[in-house]
């Protein structure tokens, strides 16, 4: 938590203007209240109406502010909660890249990364949902104890007492009480979530294999456990705010048995019992959002540690002390490697070593889970060989610096990534300056050009999740024009044609044989096919 | 309002709970009365009366007696407002679950599956805070503004018209300023969603973006796009939180004017000192019930648009011939069920998609054999797995039939036919559970040397043997990632152990590897003795392993034939064939 705090301290003037603006909209309806009290209290005493006039002028005053600084306040808060999310995505975003993609989950399962990006997402709200409700409930109580003690010390102890034991020790208690069955409502709403994926998802295999009517029943018991135990919770919520009323009760009844007697004995204008009661009322405005403070407490917490345990995770491939600069000549020399992805499991492989010259036709094939696309990974340094040495124009890979690499080498993945941007977009990240013309002949190579033309918004359409969905070929095509944009010495296709329809393989794999002469051009597959045009042919596994 | 009627149908099941969750809330707001009336009444005692603590004990004690009332009302008042959302809940989830079972696969698979589930479990949560909130709280901010005015009005006719005047402002306000910033939302919709994907996306793309060598930069992108995020997000909620400021001032303003009239009509002596300190503290409690609807207001938008999803779901038609009906409804007797071995004959078979013009399936006619495997082929969209789905009953044909050893496939119970079926999908799902459970799904009874002469069959033994934990490795949603070649045999091990008479497999290969294809090939011929087998492929390793080849083209059956037949025809099949055969060569 300190560590998160200490990262977010950028912020701190608008948390802190977004924390005065809060204390300001609590103090102004304490103040509406005081200051109408005092106002029908002196008036009760038929004085002057000059003597009231400046009583009037504070209630109009505290009537028009509380509003405006509770608008004040909520966009402050939100502008820290954003500003917060920013800083928080840009911190992990430089945290997390060296890390890509070997020691970061998202490789092998998206919805790890998926996530954690939640638990960092769901840390923005660490300023308007942890620090400002307990800040503000403490600056209140400060300041009204403060001010009821100008005339008694006592007053100011009752209501700060009374305040502590609604704000703080009622929430702790009821979060202790509420504890079994929220831990078992996690539990409850994941299996819930499971089988309704597992009853949707797998209807028809449950349909077929005769247990469609267990699953239902599954979830009709997940549905009774679930519903019955977010009621208790809620009926227990509810408790914990009649309790927090009865603070409030008492609260008043306290101060008006410590007032009262000294108005009787003359201590104390009788006007200021009218006030102090009516300012307690209003004060408990200030810790009735403790409880949800409190409950966020937990989670912010497992949160702020499961991203900082991502963020903490040492890079695979770390950065040489010395770089060299990229070699002259693109020769690759694989000497002897040998790889396992931990110290625990077995080598994927073994002493392996081929020469590649500048300018050859390679084909890697093998069956799956002979190491095809770990040898491509190693190529472009996803990770660092166990043994041996990889060398590029005889420097090793690992004296390189490791972002001027994909300046030499580039690897076409087996699933290709389209950023959620628009194409043109997407082709620039190949080569940001690349012009519209040059976009569209890169487009035009891999058969892609009248694809392009149907588009309404042509090189503007946006890709992605939220944008135009692509078949499998068309994003392989689309990875192929970024690789002939890049233009590298050297580049890499990992089963550039899984899953793909035999003539759509067949024209995938003329397009990469005919890439221009010069460059060195590598594919991995698992699939032997229309290997014809390779210089060289190299069986793994 | 925010009133759905289907929404507010549903409380008839609940309408005891409700109504109890309204009185209390009612109830609460008469305490409140009480408790400012007994306050004032022990202030104005010591303050003017001089009166002691002692003398005005009782009213204290008053005081205390009606805030505890209250705080018990509030209690069982949030009580009741959530058994009623228990209720509902339940209800409704147990009848959306049961229609979704009910509309079939062909309803609920696809695209749209992970937003069913979605519906499924927080769709339905999303009425939560509608039934035990918002609900009550716009009966409570209904009835409650009576009750105060109602004391006020007799002894004080002009704050009584204060209260009266302002309070309908404020609902007003809020649907008003509401529907503004919904507008401005809705508008600013796709942009903002965009915007607060691109993370998510740009970090499951760093390898990607390593690659091109643009990893590093896209910081700088995160950190724009995020800024621009928040400068759109802030122009909506500038306005958004209008409706705020509105509710803020007028309850604020209103009890400002209250206090400031009370005041001078006291200086004149036209009111007295208790009665006018007890319409003081009853004005922040008479907004109370409206500020916290107007909380409430947004529970109140996002049930009614949920509810709007889960009717449409509920209101689907069921399929003409409802694929999960029970036996008993179709009033058949088991005797019809036929017995093994089953010769399935398609009589022009016509099957056209709702959503697409052209029919899918254009009055076909062919026989699965016993002891054949039957190979249905053609390029995608051709119609093989709509032939498929309709020998599954996951849809009735339009027009011809399916003969089942002569009896008419619509006339049978599809539960019991489907226990003759075993099905190995395209996309096979595993569930949740251990591999053996996943296997055995279809006999959950069978032993664990059933379950491994089942998964040797498959190939699906030589990977689970490496698992540390073997078949009682989780999978599934939450379990370990199985790749697409091993979840598909998986699923074909659990098609296998089902040991059912007719056998459909969807491209059981398409996932495999060469070396991994052929063994399961043969694996699937020698299941195939002894029963009928439908495949569908496009590759021609399997194909081979047919006794008959059905080609299928633009929902016609354009050649069948054995694969030897047709390869001498040298039509569309032999030319299929000829791309594949360098293709697997």
């Amino acid at each position: 938590m300190i560590r998160l705090l200490a990262l977010l301290r950028t912020e701190r003037g608008w948390m802190l203007l977004a924390t005065v603006l809060g204390l300001a909209t609590i103090l102004s309806g304490v103040g509406l209240l005081m200051t109408s009290a005092f106002l029908i209290a002196r008036a009760a005493l038929r004085p002057s109406i000059a003597e009231i006039q400046v009583a009037v002028t504070g209630v109009r005053f505290f009537g028009i502010s509380r509003g405006i600084f509770r608008y004040l306040e909520r966009l402050v808060s939100h502008e820290v909660t954003f500003r917060l999310l920013t800083r928080l995505r840009v911190w992990f975003f430089r945290a997390v890249e060296p890390l890509a993609p070997a020691r970061l989950a998202g490789t092998r399962s998206g919805d790890l990364l998926a996530r954690v990006v939640a638990d960092v997402e769901s840390l923005e709200h660490v300023y308007a949902r942890l620090l400002a409700p307990p800040a503000v409930a403490l600056l209140t109580a400060l300041l009204c104890a403060w001010f009821f003690g100008r005339w008694d010390a006592r007053l100011a102890w009752a209501l700060f007492g009374a305040l502590f034991a609604g704000g703080v020790v009622l929430p702790l208690v009821m979060q202790a009480a509420g504890k079994r069955i929220g831990a078992r409502l996690v539990i409850v709403r994941a299996e819930l979530s499971v089988a309704a994926v597992d009853g949707v998802q797998g209807l028809a295999d449950l349909l077929i294999y005769g247990r469609a009517a267990a699953q239902q029943e599954k979830l009709g018991a997940l549905n009774r456990e679930w519903t019955h135990l977010q009621r208790r919770l809620t009926s227990l919520n509810g408790l914990g705010e009649a309790l927090l009323g009865l603070c409030q009760a008492a609260a008043v009844v306290a101060l008006f048995a410590l007032a009262a007697p000294q108005v009787t004995r003359g201590a104390l204008d009788g006007i200021m019992l009218a006030v102090f009661t009516l300012g307690v009322l209003a004060c408990f405005e200030s810790v009735a959002p403790l409880p949800q403070a409190f409950q966020n407490w937990g989670q912010q917490r497992q949160a702020t540690q499961r991203v900082f345990a991502v963020a903490d995770v040492a890079p695979a491939v770390p950065a040489p002390l010395r770089p060299q600069p990229l070699p002259e000549t693109h020769d690759l020399t694989l000497d002897d490697i040998s790889f396992r992805y931990a110290p625990e499991e077995d080598c994927v492989l073994r002493h392996f070593s081929l020469q590649i010259p500048a300018g050859a036709r390679v084909a890697i094939v093998g069956p799956s889970g002979s190491g095809k696309s770990t040898l491509a990974q190693l190529l472009v340094r996803f990770w660092d060989v166990t043994a041996g040495a990889i060398r590029l124009g005889g420097c090793d890979l690992r004296e390189l610096e490791p972002h001027a690499l994909p300046r030499v080498i580039t690897m076409v993945p087996q699933q290709p990534w389209l950023m959620g941007a628009t194409l043109r977009e997407n082709l620039r990240l190949a080569k940001p300056d690349a012009h519209d013309t040059e976009l569209l002949g890169a487009l035009a190579a891999v058969k892609l050009e009248r694809f392009v033309d149907s588009l309404p918004e042509k090189l503007g359409t946006w890709l992605g999740d939220q944008g135009l969905q692509l078949s499998g070929g068309q994003r392989r095509r689309l990875a192929l024009a970024q690789a002939l944009l890049r233009a590298t010495p050297v580049v890499v296709f990992d089963e550039p044609t899984a899953d793909l329809d035999p003539a759509t393989e067949r024209e995938i794999m003329d397009l990469i044989w005919s890439l221009d002469a010069a460059r060195t051009v590598i594919v991995i597959t698992h699939r032997p096919i229309a290997l014809d045009r390779a210089s060289q042919i190299v069986r793994l596994g | 309002m925010n009133l759905d009627r289907r929404l507010l149908h549903l409380l008839i099941a609940a309408r005891g709970w409700f109504a109890a969750a309204v009185a209390s809330g009612v109830g609460a707001v008469a305490c409140t009365v009480v408790q400012a009336w007994a306050l004032s009444r022990a202030i104005g005692g010591v303050f003017l009366r001089q009166e002691t603590l002692r003398s005005v004990s009782c009213f204290l004690a008053l005081f205390a007696g009606a805030a505890a009332l209250r705080y018990a009302l509030n209690w069982l008042g949030a009580a009741a407002g959530a058994r009623v959302a228990e209720r509902i809940k339940r209800d409704l989830r147990d009848r959306l679950t049961a229609k979704l079972f009910a509309l079939g696969p062909e309803h609920v698979a696809g695209g749209r599956s992970g937003e069913l589930a979605g519906t499924l479990t927080r769709g339905v949560e999303v009425l939560d805070a509608y039934f035990a909130q918002y609900l009550p709280q716009l009966f409570i901010a209904a009835l409650a503004p009576l009750v105060i005015p109602g004391v006020v009005f007799p002894r004080d006719w002009l704050s009584g018209v204060i209260l009266l005047v302002t309070a309908p402002l404020i609902p007003l306000f809020m649907m008003l300023i509401g529907s503004t910033a919904k507008r401005m939302t809705d508008r600013q919709w796709q942009a903002l969603s965009r915007m607060s994907a691109h993370f998510l996306d740009v970090l499951q793309g760093l390898p990607a973006l390593k690659l091109l060598g643009r990893a590093r930069e896209q910081a700088d992108g995160v950190a724009l796009v995020s800024d621009a995020y928040r400068q759109a997000t802030m122009q909506v909620l500038r306005v958004a939180f209008l409706s705020a400021l509105a509710l803020e001032m007028l309850a604020t303003l209103s009890t400002a004017v209250v206090a400031v009239e009370l005041g001078l009509r006291l200086l004149r002596g036209g009111i007295g000192f208790e009665l006018a300190l007890m319409i003081l503290i009853l004005c922040p409690e008479f907004y109370g019930p409206l500020r916290a609807l107007g909380a409430r207001f947004h529970a109140g938008m996002e049930g009614v648009s949920a509810a709007a999803r889960l009717h449409e779901i509920l209101d689907a038609p069921l399929p003409p011939q409802s694929v999960a009906a029970p036996a008993a409804a179709l009033g058949q007797s088991p005797s019809t069920i036929p017995h093994p071995p089953l010769t399935i004959a398609y009589s022009s078979v016509s099957f056209a998609y709702p959503s697409r013009s052209a029919p899918a399936l254009a009055s076909i006619s062919f026989e699965l054999r016993p002891g054949e495997i039957t190979a249905l082929v053609g390029p995608s969209g051709a119609g093989k797995s709509t032939a498929a789905k309709l020998l599954l009953r996951f849809i009735g044909p339009d027009s011809g039939r399916i003969l089942v050893n002569g009896a008419d496939l619509a006339q049978l119970p599809p539960e019991e036919w489907r226990r003759l079926v075993a099905w190995l999908p395209q996309r096979p799902h595993l569930f949740h559970g251990t591999l053996a459970e996943n296997i055995a799904l279809a006999r959950p009874e069978a032993t664990a040397a059933d379950i491994e002469a089942a998964a040797r069959a498959a190939h699906v033994h030589e990977f689970v043997a490496k698992l540390p934990q073997g078949y009682a490795t989780l999978i599934g949603e939450r379990g370990a990632r199985l790749s697409g070649g091993q979840a598909q045999r998986v699923a074909l091990a659990r098609a296998f152990l089902k040991d059912a008479p007719l056998l459909i497999l969807d491209e059981p290969t398409s996932a495999l590897d060469a070396a991994s294809e052929a063994a399961v090939s043969d694996a699937m011929q020698r299941r195939a003795a002894g029963r009928t087998t439908l495949l569908i492929a496009h590759r021609m390793a399997t194909v081979r392993t047919a006794a008959r080849v059905v080609v299928l083209d633009g929902g016609r059956v354009v050649e069948q034939g054995t694969p030897a037949e047709l390869l001498r025809n040298a039509d569309r099949f032999a030319a299929m064939l000829a791309l594949n055969v360098e293709a697997g060569a």
